[in-house]
């Protein structure tokens, strides 16, 4: 059965429609990317998604049951994890302790009020095991800020994966790298798709890394899902090139 | 009649005044405490203008123009720098110039009561349907009008007002279509300020001047831009007329409820309608209160570093317990009034430094707490833990509601709200006269006994009564100390930090938020009802809404960061303020620089850069 359905979602500021009108599915253990020029609603796609905005029409349905209009915490317990475009850390803390907030909502351990939480040898196991995954085991004791910038989007990963998600949302995980960072990032993508078996979404610049790498990709222009197929459907896709050379242009 | 009339006059009054704290707060974000001051200034300004030069008409024009280029230093000097920092920031600047600004006016005119002759074409009086109407009123209302034109003519009619509007709406896009908008931030704070001083000299036909009674203008400013809108002078003008008829017209037919009335009015508003009738919402984006610290320390943000080590802690504890062995007599006194306080602070800065929720209501959840101990220790119980119980009870019942109707709006609109509640509160305790005793308060609340099996202490002598506050007050700071440690202390850093990324990571924020102000209200209770029986007496001044802003004061001497911060802030404050009142009768001038300079230079407080000291230290 297909993880997420986006049916008929239309969603307006104003009078602009981030998106509209756009139907989609996503089946489980896919490596799905969304692409699309500037402004073609790819965030607003994930953010309709994760609740940060309630579509204007349409529904949003995981795992079968509907989540468009529940709160944003209720919609990450449900199982979706998600990083950010724009790097969204907890900047003066710890990597380790950015990363131990999430474990310990996922444990249920935040309404604990008398309990030492530098003395939880389970939550500090999952930390450790979740920083190791995403290639931060060195730097736990480090301050969030001062990490590099691609350092700092692997612990967005990080901590979106801290939920145990059955679907992974990533806007942009190699947005701002240089080409070796952005070779890594796709390498550890690739590893935590494998090892994890997580349904991924992400949305992608880099037309490159996402034909090298997805399995499907959908195409978003001016807020209309423009196209949904295979990598070799989408590379010989006459609308996709006028898209983004439109965008060029 | 002649009571609308009245009425009107104050509201025409208010309206002035407000539409400048209207532009300030709209255009720069900025809530400005100082807002009254600067209307006491311009009173003064054109007594003295009228003093020397014997002209009222001269200090029509000069009043206003001093007290908005002062405004227009103000900006530029102090608030331009803090923009870019939270919000707590120029509020508490504000705060800080309201004592300097006092101070400076108690040096160039004393502190005694000045009265502005009133110029021969505005006294008098004319009788208009068998009403008298002083002609004084009717030039304030003139005034009124004329200004509400004004405004709208700026506004809407030329290119300077347009563009204002148009950066207050989005100041990002305004800087990048090439706007000064520095300088028109200047500009706009001077135009504030200009009204502000405007409405002290029309304040001045009617009111006797003194520094101090600007205070009840401010808040019912504050009232009218909610209510009225922030953005709006049309909104500011009708919440005018509704704020000036009911203060005046129910000061007379509702002498009990009227000022309870105009509050309940903005808490309404202020949970319903933040837009209030005709505005916008002050557009905020969220910077953790504590200052980025930079990588020098490195650990200092672990959970761990922003609290004593137990030995270090348990050493303050033994350090106090010895005290009163070395001290006077005189500082057992104050050391015991210092720890209640700290303890105040300490758990107001649960929310602030390490929630992110700056709240003005603590002194109603710390008078709730004194007054109910009070109550019960005179009128029903002397025995301690009852009274104590009750008194807990209580507060925390206020935490739960102020709480409850709180956290649903964020950053500013969250202080707006929880002011708004700690004016009702005192509003209510002011005019309580039979239960609360109103202005003069309690006097005379009995020693309480404390009851253990069998035996019976009173807590009778200072030494006594020392004791017995440094047991409690450890005790709740070891409690705090726990839940900082805790996975839920840990939550609130997050929320402090991120709150939007801690909701996703599923954590429902505003519960924790929730919890977390109840948590704060129950320790700033018992704090309250340690202090009445100490103390003997309270006062309705003890609930007033300015005594939040202690804590804030002390929190961000000691450093905003660390647990005890607020605790050694406290202990700074009164060693300071005792020393400084013994050499000079300007203290405020004093206080109010220091108050400026930590907030400009030094935003990370005594026990901040100890901390940041010692690291660096340790990892050199
Ligand atoms: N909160 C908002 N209010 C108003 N407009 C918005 C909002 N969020 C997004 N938009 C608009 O919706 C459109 C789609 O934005 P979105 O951020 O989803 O694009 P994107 O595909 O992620 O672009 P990029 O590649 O630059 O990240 C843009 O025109 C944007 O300006
Ligand atoms: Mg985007």
């Amino acid at each position: 059965m297909e993880i997420l359905r986006i049916q008929d979602v239309t969603m307006s500021f104003g009078k602009m429609n981030a998106l509209h009108e756009v139907n989609c599915a996503v089946e489980p253990h896919e490596l799905l990317a969304v692409i699309g020029p500037n402004g073609a609603g790819k965030t607003t796609f994930f953010n309709v998604i994760t609740g940060k905005y309630k579509p204007s029409r349409g529904q949003v349905f995981f795992k079968g049951e509907r989540i468009d209009g529940l709160s944003r915490p209720q919609i990450i317990n449900k199982g979706i994890g998600r990083s950010f475009q724009v790097v969204n850390l907890f900047p003066d803390l710890t990597v380790a302790a950015n990363v131990r907030i999430g474990v310990l909502a996922h444990q249920k351990q935040t309404l604990r009020l008398f309990k030492n939480v530098d003395k939880m040898a389970e939550v500090d196991q999952e930390v450790e095991r979740i920083l190791d995954l995403v290639h931060l085991g060195d730097e736990a004791g480090v301050v969030a800020t001062t990490l590099s910038h691609g350092d700092q989007k692997c612990l967005e990963m990080g901590m979106a994966l801290t939920n145990h998600p059955a679907l992974l949302l990533l806007d942009e995980p190699t947005a701002g790298m240089g080409p070796e960072e952005t070779r890594q990032s796709i390498e550890l993508i690739k590893d935590v798709w494998r090892k994890t078996g997580v349904t991924i979404v992400f949305t992608e610049h880099d037309l490159d890394m996402v034909f090298n790498i997805s399995t499907r990709v959908l195409v978003l222009q001016s807020g209309k899902l423009i196209a949904d197929g295979s990598v070799k459907d989408i590379r010989n896709n006459p609308r996709v090139k006028e898209a983004y050379l439109g965008e060029e242009a | 009649m002649a009571y609308v009339i009245n009425g009107l006059t104050f509201a025409m009054m208010l309206f002035v005044l407000s539409a400048g704290l209207n532009i300030i707060l709209g255009f720069l974000g900025v809530l400005n405490f100082a807002h009254g001051a600067l209307f006491i200034l311009g009173a003064y300004v054109t007594y003295a203008v009228t003093q020397t030069l014997g002209d009222f008409w001269l200090g029509l024009l000069i009043a206003p123009l001093v007290v908005g280029l002062f405004g227009m230093l103000i900006e530029f000097v102090f608030l331009r720098p803090l923009y870019k920092r939270h919000h707590v920031y120029t509020i508490l600047l504000t705060f800080g110039l309201i004592l300097v600004i006092y101070d400076i006016i108690k040096i160039i005119w004393g502190s005694d009561v000045k009265t502005v002759v009133t110029p021969p074409l505005l006294s008098g009086s004319f009788t208009l349907f068998g009403e008298i109407i002083p002609v004084a009123s009717v030039f304030i209302i003139l005034v009124g009008v004329l200004t509400a034109g004004g405004l709208w003519f700026i506004f809407k009619k030329t290119t300077f007002g347009k563009i204002l509007t148009a950066i207050s709406l989005d100041r990002e896009i305004a800087n990048a279509l090439g706007f000064n908008v520095a300088r028109r931030g200047t500009l706009a704070f001077g135009l504030g300020a200009l009204l502000a001083g405007l409405a002290g000299v029309l304040g001045s036909l009617k009111l006797s001047i003194a520094a101090g009674v600007d205070a009840e203008f401010l808040i019912y400013s504050f009232a009218i831009v909610v209510i009225g809108g922030v953005g709006s002078f049309r909104g500011t003008l009708l919440a005018s007329l509704i704020v000036g008829e009911m203060s005046v017209l129910g000061g007379v037919f509702l002498p009990e409820l009227s000022m309870s009335l105009i509050f309940v009015l903005l808490v309404v508003f202020l949970t319903l309608y933040p837009r209030g009738m005709f505005g916008r919402e002050i557009e905020q984006m969220h910077v953790p209160v504590v200052p980025y610290l930079g990588n020098v320390a490195t650990a200092f943000q672990r959970l761990s570093a922003t609290q004593l080590s137990l030995l270090s802690s348990l050493l303050v504890v033994a350090l106090l317990v010895v005290a009163p062995l070395a001290l006077p007599k005189y500082w057992t006194y104050l050391l015991a009034e210092i720890m209640v306080f700290a303890l105040f602070a300490i758990s107001f800065n649960v929310l602030f430094g390490f929630t992110g929720m700056l709240s003005f209501g603590q002194a109603s959840i710390f008078g709730a707490g004194a007054y109910t101990i009070s109550l019960m220790l005179i009128h029903v119980t002397g025995n301690w833990w009852l009274a104590f119980a009750a008194s807990l009870v209580i507060s925390t019942g206020v935490a739960v509601i102020i709480g409850l109707m709180s956290i649903h709006r964020s950053e500013i609109y969250f202080g707006m709200l929880t002011m708004a509640f700690a004016m009702l509160f005192y509003s209510i305790i002011y005019k309580w006269n039979s239960l609360t005793g109103g202005a003069d308060g309690l006097s005379g609340i009995p020693s309480p006994v404390l009851k253990f099996g069998f035996t019976e202490v009173e807590i009778l002598t200072p030494l006594a009564n020392y004791y017995f506050i440094l047991v409690v007050v450890a005790i709740c700071y070891f409690i705090l100390r726990t839940i900082m440690n805790s996975p839920f202390g840990q939550v609130l850093l997050a929320i402090r930090e991120n709150p939007t990324r801690t909701e996703f990571l599923g954590l429902p924020v505003k519960k924790y938020k929730f919890i977390a102000f109840v948590i704060a209200g129950v320790f700033t209770g018992v704090a309250g009802a340690l202090f009445a029986p100490f103390a003997g007496t309270i006062d309705a001044l003890a609930s007033h809404w300015s005594k939040s802003g202690e804590p804030i004061f002390m929190s961000l001497i000691g450093g905003i960061s660390t647990l005890i911060g607020p605790g050694v802030g406290t202990l700074f404050y009164y060693v300071l303020h005792s020393y400084i009142v013994s050499i000079t009768e300007y203290w405020q001038l004093v206080m109010g620089s220091i108050l400026i300079t930590v907030v400009m230079l030094f935003p990370m407080g005594i026990t901040g850069y100890a901390k940041k000291f010692i690291l660096s230290f340790k990892s050199s």
